[in-house]
């Protein structure tokens, strides 16, 4: 490409310690190469991660924030990927009413064993944030 | 338990008020020191104006003094009932039967804590009213009381719009008190009476004894309300949206929080905002100057105190799902922050996705605290195959 | 001579693994015979069945767990190649050939593979001699392709651990063992014994299993289901149950291949609902919990079931497949359906072992061809301290392979001599928490491998700037017994007290880095793991770019350790007694198994004697002899001292929580009882369904099946005719569940009443006859017992006059209209669940009545269907400490009520042995900071695991820690972070997040 330097998203995927991470593993095993610009944030279970570490992030530098665990009925800790999904929905619902991007995050599942979902959710989720341009939110100094 | 467990706002009443004729806030006193009386009641929840009279506090009361200084319908919200009610029973059930009287707002509120353990229902006997709405704090105590005490008065029954109300108020769509062990029907008395309707067996216990004519002008007010909720619903939408429109993006919500100062104010009153200390002003927000340097560094400077946005957002994510509307925090911004209409607007929104409503019934869990297995498919990003080619 | 105290498993059915993990809790040690070259070649059954498309990698855990504790040894390649001695003293000679790569220490850095000279193609991708098969239950295994390897010997010299052996040698060794427990996989019909439906043979027939195999990794998607011919999504899909149609003897129905179909078929129809998809079986067999809602969800969704006599598979349009059918036995195969695809769901075979087993152990195989049982017992074989279990035995199921593992337990342990595995005792941890944070990373080269992709002095010297880090240094490794103690003294030298250890999965290694850090004197909830490996090296080309993203991880680590408080691990106490609630057979025999185990059991029974149901009933359909059970039963638990029996009681109140409950109870004089027991298992039992269909009640002649038999067995019924209709009342939406005796008990009643001369019809829908019952069915076919079935929407009707009974069917096997003459009716009405006992402790222990009325599965520790998942776990108390067993739990038989209280005892031993349980996680626990909590209860209404509650007093919550599963949910719960993971502490997320941004 000729254009001037290409834009690099500063993303960060939220894994579970189960499903989202083997995912993550299995494309390491597998040799899968995905955006380098990727940083993973792992917890013990999506269930685990509480909308304020998303706002966190894309407030202060994230241009996008990715969440992956078990797939729904496969949770290793039952329901914890159930009740994400609803803390999930509110977070994106409150990004869409105040026109803050909500489509700077991504919830999908990825199994332990699917390295290549897994990585072609971070390709995928890294171009979508390369065309959707840096997070206005995070250039700003007055939030 | 308590009666209220059964009530739902959605149904309609028991269809069984008594119609007391004379003024509502004389006569309701007088109901309320008659059941004290009989040892039906213990003690009233209720305000009362302070010594100065020139405003509003809650007060746990026997019989003395409740006709002297109690209101039931105060035409400003000095602290949401639900609090009081929370401070009453938060560390056990009230010790013998006690009457709370509580607008429809603070009536979801205290339900809503109700689930969350803030409040012991048992020996609670909720009672609520059609609400005509409030005036701010700010314009109360700065206004000339008298001619504003009497505007209230005459919005009560006739529930013509309360001018001069918060912005909340003039949009609630839940304005009735229905939901509560005893509802205090106001709207189709046309001001020459009031009806007393039990919502609950508990409260039909406390009717018994009443005396008053039967219930035949009920449709009315049913139609009534009808229309003015339909009315309400309609402005509430339009202006929330348009409110929305004036919110929306980076640019318009910084600038409508700029002038925030971080007293976290709104959070310390909320109703909802049960926590003991606030995430937000927790430690898990602190952090050292160089994090602090590197943060300005990438946004080119950094608000301090820090955090602003964070606290408004974060704290929608956690409470907006049972936001009531009540107005409280805004009463508390010393900044002029639109932050009720900030989080009816998120509330409206985020309770829509569980087709949940705060304070509705007690029986409805909040949704934090459930699942389906199956819903909420919209908010996964579906996984587009061989997005890329293998390798 | 003292008896051994090791045992050998032969095999890795599910079962196999519950022993070696319930042995390794009770401090013995286990060998398991693998005979496949790694842990998953020879399969068992996980896959193939239901619950299936879920990850089941927590099934292998005790295998990585164990081995790790020198508690268990696993032999691969291996064989039994005979048994001397006797139980106690076995003495078992085995040949054995270890793996290329010895897992446990291969750093897994690939050299091997870099400097492997050979490649060739495998599947249309290029493989070298040496390659790795990633992510077998989170192993990834390294294999020598020998058919192509030159034996150049390039790998053995590159591996710098010494883990690959390029010859391991086959070696021959005798172990002694106390007891010996074969646990054989189950074995699948091949192309053969398949034949008749294609597979192998014909286009586009797969396997159901082949499908759950793939699904495992990816779960069910559509790409599970594309045809084999040209990868295209079928249209149209012919789901077949095999045993269902294919010649007796070769396969055997288990536990639920109609259910499994009848999933398949949701699954594919819920995701396209344009996909034709035809179910074809004999029968429905349902009898799990929850399988008949799937039927009825079946329908819902437009899955055409068809019940059919026989079927025949041909090739139609070249990659289509016809399938030929009669839904009548006497007629030709005209009916004709043509598909995309077809999917088997098959049966299982006799297991290949068997024979072997047999020469070499002694013991007889049943009639079918598997291994024989001595009834009423778990696992028992007919020689002495050999015990067989799970697929090997009997068609099965997984929950059933699952909980055997424990129902043997008591009878294993009674062979075995002194403990002989010792837990390890941990290193002494030095006391940080008066100095300043000193963060030292080390940054793992995995000898050698990682500094050849990036530049490791570099990202050192940049790591060292960085400002909540004093120490940075690369290390050889982590995971092999050197590397660890070098690095363990590392650490130590550098005097650091918190520790990033860039290095590579802790999923397969936590255990290693965890011991190199307490090695170090740290607790390790001063130190963080990265993959340096899975993020970085292997996923990543740009060595400046990798850089950047290991150091992002770093910053963020150091600085999340910088606010890290070390903690001990929590241990809480567990009491030692059961109390078991109801004195029928299965509460019964639950408290003799305890009782004989030592533990003091008191059993609550509400009546004014124990015993239950069993009164009635003298011999199951299998001709086992109930009453003499019953008999000894009742004899052992008089004798027993240990045990308490106390009728006519009324439990009063509950409280505490698993491991320690304190339970009152009344009796009926008034007299007040407390107990604190650990476990509570609750065997409630059941009730007979009535019902007022067919005149039942008003007409004498008209009785329920329990009636039946008891009038038969007091010699009442002695001539005219005896028709029965199954199913009354039940299999319908309104009582969607199998009752799953009824059909036994009208064959066993039948089969009686044919020997008696008396003629017998059975009016069906389904005929539910599992496993072996359907030999019974044959019988009962061959002795002239008259079968008509009807649909399930045309039940038959009855016209009685006083002379007879006549009932008037339509015959669905081949359409006709037909008249029963009979005296009696005997209806199956099947079970009620004892609703209002149910409710009362459900209330009383908080557990959750399913959609039936029966106990939940999941809200109690005995969850034997669908979430037998979470018993996987490598941890006693994945719930709630009450055990729901018999027909409280779900219809069961006699047989199988009992065996359920013996596996739920067995594995309340487990718990009990413990006498005080630390957290599954160790140190790793949530906990609440109790000046910030206001007792909201979000929290507990949210764990998973029954570890919170709200102190009624104080009102905060507490934790039980050794329930914690640590996983977050009430942290997140919690709007004000009273409620917290130790590790992950509220502002070490967001000191994470910053650090992840700051690079």
């Amino acid at each position: 490409m000729d254009e001037k330097k290409e834009f690099t998203p500063s993303i960060i995927y939220g894994l579970c310690s189960w499903c989202g991470t083997g995912g993550s593993e299995t494309a390491g095993a597998m040799h899968l190469q995905y955006a380098d610009n990727i940083r993973p944030f792992r917890v013990p279970c999506t269930g685990a991660i509480d909308p304020v570490y998303i706002l966190r992030a894309l407030i202060e530098g994230a241009d996008g924030f990715a969440v992956s665990g078990c797939h729904p009925g496969d949770c290793h800790f039952d329901s914890g990927n159930y009740r994400a999904r609803r803390r999930m929905a509110v977070l994106k619902t409150l990004l869409e009413t105040f026109g803050l991007d909500s489509e700077r995050v991504w919830l999908r599942w990825v199994g332990h064993g699917e390295g290549k979902r897994f990585a072609d959710t971070a390709n995928e989720f890294n171009d979508h944030i390369k065309k959707m341009g840096k997070n206005p939110l995070a250039q700003r100094r007055d939030t | 338990m308590a009666a209220t467990n059964k009530a739902n706002m959605d149904e309609v009443g028991m269809n069984k008020g008594i119609w007391v004729e004379g003024r509502a806030k004389k006569k309701v006193l007088e109901f309320l020191n008659g059941l004290l009386n009989s040892k039906k009641l213990e003690a009233v929840l209720m305000p009362a104006t302070n010594r100065t009279k020139d405003s509003y506090s809650w007060f746990l009361m026997g019989k003395d003094g409740l006709l002297e200084s109690a209101d039931p319908f105060p035409p400003v919200m000095t602290t949401q009932g639900a609090r009081a009610v929370s401070y009453l029973t938060k560390k056990g059930r009230a010790w013998k039967k006690t009457a709370v009287l509580l607008r429809p707002c603070e009536l979801r509120a205290t339900i809503e804590l109700a689930k969350i353990r803030q409040v012991e229902l048992e020996n609670l006997v909720l009672i609520s009213f059609d609400c005509p709405g409030a005036y701010p704090l700010e314009k109360y105590f700065n206004g000339d009381q008298k001619k504003l005490d009497e505007a209230f008065d005459a919005c009560l029954s006739k529930q013509a719009e309360l001018e001069g109300a918060r912005a909340v108020c003039s949009i609630c769509n839940r304005f009735t008190g229905r939901g509560a062990d005893i509802e205090i029907g106001l709207i189709g008395g046309e001001a020459k009476g009031f009806w007393l309707i039990p919502g609950s067996r508990e409260g039909e216990d406390l009717l018994e004894g009443v005396t008053g004519s039967a219930s035949h002008k009920l449709e009315a007010r049913e139609k009534a309300i009808s229309e003015l909720r339909a009315q309400r619903e309609e402005k509430r939408k339009q202006t929330l949206d348009s409110f929305q429109e004036t919110v929306k993006g980076p640019e318009n919500l910084m600038r409508v929080l700029s002038s925030c100062i971080n007293c976290h104010n709104c959070s310390r009153v909320c109703p909802i905002c049960f926590c003991r200390e606030c995430y937000f002003d927790s430690k898990a927000l602190s952090s050292e100057a160089d994090a602090m340097l590197q943060r300005a560094q990438r946004k080119n400077g950094l608000r301090l105190p820090p955090d602003l946005l964070l606290f408004h957002l974060g704290r929608m994510t956690h409470m907006s799902i049972s936001c009531v509307s009540c107005g409280a925090c805004e009463d508390a911004c010393p900044a002029d922050v639109p932050v009720s209409m900030l989080f009816s607007l998120a509330g409206r929104n985020t309770q829509a996705v569980f087709e949940y409503e705060p304070g509705r019934s007690l029986e409805e869990a909040v949704p934090y605290t459930v699942f389906k297995f199956e819903e909420l498919k919209d908010f996964e990003a579906p996984y587009i195959k061989e997005y890329s080619k293998e390798q | 001579m003292p008896k051994a105290s090791t045992v050998v498993i032969y095999g890795t059915n599910l079962s196999g693994y519950r022993i070696a993990y319930a042995l390794s809790k009770l401090g013995y040690k286990t060998i398991m015979l693998n005979r496949g070259a790694y842990v998953d070649e020879v399969r068992n059954q996980v896959l193939t069945q239901l619950p299936f498309d879920l990850c089941w990698a927590c099934a292998y855990a005790p295998q990585r767990l164990f081995v790790g504790l020198g508690a268990m040894q696993i032999l691969y390649n291996s064989e039994l190649l005979e048994l001397t001695g006797t139980a106690g003293n076995f003495k078992a000679k085995v040949k054995k050939r270890d793996p290329f790569v010895n897992n446990y220490i291969c750093a897994e850095c690939e050299k091997c593979i870099d400097a492997c000279p050979v490649e060739v193609e495998k599947n249309g991708k290029k493989q070298k001699a040496v390659y790795v098969v990633p992510k077998m239950f989170w192993e990834n295994i390294f294999l020598i392709d020998e058919e192509n390897c030159t034996k150049c010997g390039k790998c053995e010299t590159a591996c710098p651990t010494g883990a690959l052996k390029m010859n391991p040698p086959v070696e021959e060794i005798e172990i002694e063992a106390g007891a010996i427990i074969l646990a054989p996989e189950f074995d699948e019909p091949g192309e053969a014994e398949l034949a008749p439906f294609g597979w192998g043979r014909i286009p586009n027939v797969v396997k159901s299993s082949d499908i759950a195999r793939a699904a495992l990794a990816t779960n069910f998607t559509e790409d599970s289901f594309r045809r084999p011919s040209d990868g295209k999504l079928p249209q149209s899909v012919a789901i077949i149950v095999t045993p269902h149609f294919n010649e007796k003897g070769i396969e055997y129905e288990n536990y639920n291949a109609s259910a499994q179909a009848v999933y398949r078929a949701n699954k594919i129809k819920e995701m396209h609902p344009g996909i034709d998809v035809f179910l074809f079986c004999r029968d429905y067999k349902c009898y799990g919990k929850g399988h008949c809602r799937m039927y009825e969800r079946a329908k819902d969704n437009g899955v055409h079931i068809i019940r059919t006599e026989k079927l025949a598979l041909s090739v139609a349009d070249g990659e289509k497949n016809r399938i030929s059918f009669s839904t009548c036995s006497t007629k030709e195969l005209t009916d004709k359906k043509t598909v995309e695809m077809t999917i088997l769901i098959t049966g299982q075979r006799p297991p290949t072992a068997m024979k072997r087993l047999s020469k070499i152990c002694g013991i007889p195989a049943e009639s079918h061809g598997f291994c024989d049982i001595v009834p009423f017992t778990c696992a028992k074989t007919e020689v002495n301290g050999v015990f067989a279990v799970g697929e090997f035995t009997s068609p099965k199921g997984n929950p059933e392979t699952i909980w055997e593992g424990y129902g043997p337990l008591r009878e294993i342990l009674s062979w075995l001599g002194e403990k002989n595995v010792a837990k390890p005792q941990p290193p002494v941890l030095r006391d940080v928490s008066h100095e300043e944070a000193k963060t030292g990373v080390f940054i793992c080269s995995c000898f050698g491998a990682f500094s050849d992709k990036m530049d490791l002095e570099s990202l050192v010297n940049r790591v060292k700037m960085f400002p909540h880090v004093s120490h940075a240094e690369i290390i050889n490794g982590c995971c092999t017994p050197s590397s660890i103690q070098e690095t363990a003294a590392k650490i130590k030298n550098s005097g650091v007290n918190r520790v990033v250890l860039a290095v590579c999965t802790p999923t397969q290694k936590l255990m290693k880095f965890r011991k190199t850090v307490m090695i170090a004197g740290l607790n390790p909830l001063l130190s963080e793991f990265l993959r340096l490996r899975e993020d970085v090296i292997q996923v990543h080309t740009d060595p400046a770019r990798m850089e950047d993203k290991a150091a992002a991880m770093i910053y963020a680590a150091a600085s999340k350790l910088k606010t890290a408080r070390a903690l001990p691990t929590l241990m809480d106490n567990i009491g030692s007694s059961v109390l078991v609630i109801g004195g029928g057979p299965a509460g019964l025999e639950a408290a003799r198994y305890l009782g004989e185990a030592g533990y003091d059991v008191h059993v609550a029974e509400k009546t004014d004697h124990v015993g239950g149901m069993a009164d009635i009933l003298s011999k199951d359909l299998e001709g086992h002899e109930i009453k003499k059970y019953m008999a000894q039963l009742l004899e052992d638990i008089e004798k027993n001292e240990h045990i308490t029996i106390h009728t006519d009681t009324t439990v009063t109140d509950v409280s505490g929580y698993a491991g320690n409950f304190h339970v009152r109870f009344e009796t009926k004089d008034g007299e007040t009882v407390e107990v604190d027991p650990a476990i509570v298992i609750i065997a409630t039992g059941a009730l007979e369904a009535k019902t007022d269909q067919y005149g039942y009640g008003k007409d004498e002649r008209v009785m329920t099946q329990l009636e039946f038999e008891q009038k038969l067995a007091e010699g009442k019924i002695t001539g005219g005719h005896v028709a029965m209709i199954q199913c009354v009342g039940s299999r319908n939406p309104k009582k969607p569940y199998c009752s799953r005796i009824c059909c036994s008990d009208a064959l066993k009643n039948a089969l009686t009443l044919r020997k008696q001369g008396i003629d017998v019809t059975i009016c069906y829908r389904d005929m539910n006859t599992y496993g072996f019952k359907d030999d019974y069915f044959q019988a009962a076919l061959k002795d002239g017992v008259s079968f008509l079935r009807f649909d399930e929407n045309h039940y038959p009707k009855l016209e009685a006059s006083d002379d007879a009974l006549k009932i008037k069917i339509n015959d669905i096997s081949d359409g006709k209209d037909k008249e029963v003459v009979s005296d009696y009716l005997v209806l199956a009405t099947g079970m009620d669940p004892n609703r209002e006992n149910n409710e009362v402790f459900s209330n009383l222990f908080n557990l959750r009545i399913d959609d039936d009325g029966f106990f939940d599965v999941e809200s109690c520790a005995c969850p034997y269907e669908d979430a037998s998942k979470r018993i996987m776990k490598p941890f006693e108390l994945s719930s709630n400490g009450v055990f729901v067993v018999g027909t409280a739990h779900s219809p069961r038989s006699f047989m199988e009520s009992v065996m359920m209280a013996r596996q739920a005892a067995g594995k309340a031993m487990v718990i009990l042995s413990s006498g005080k349980m630390a957290p599954p996680n160790a140190m790793y626990v949530s906990e609440v900071d109790t000046s910030k909590c206001t007792g909201c209860g979000l929290c507990v209404d949210v764990c998973p695991y029954n570890a919170r509650e709200i102190d009624p007093v104080r009102k905060v919550a507490v934790v039980h820690p050794f329930l914690c599963d640590s996983c977050g949910a009430c942290v997140v719960a919690c709007p004000s972070s009273a409620a917290f993971l130790r590790d992950q502490r509220e502002d070490q997320l967001i000191r994470t997040i910053d650090g992840l941004l700051a690079v």
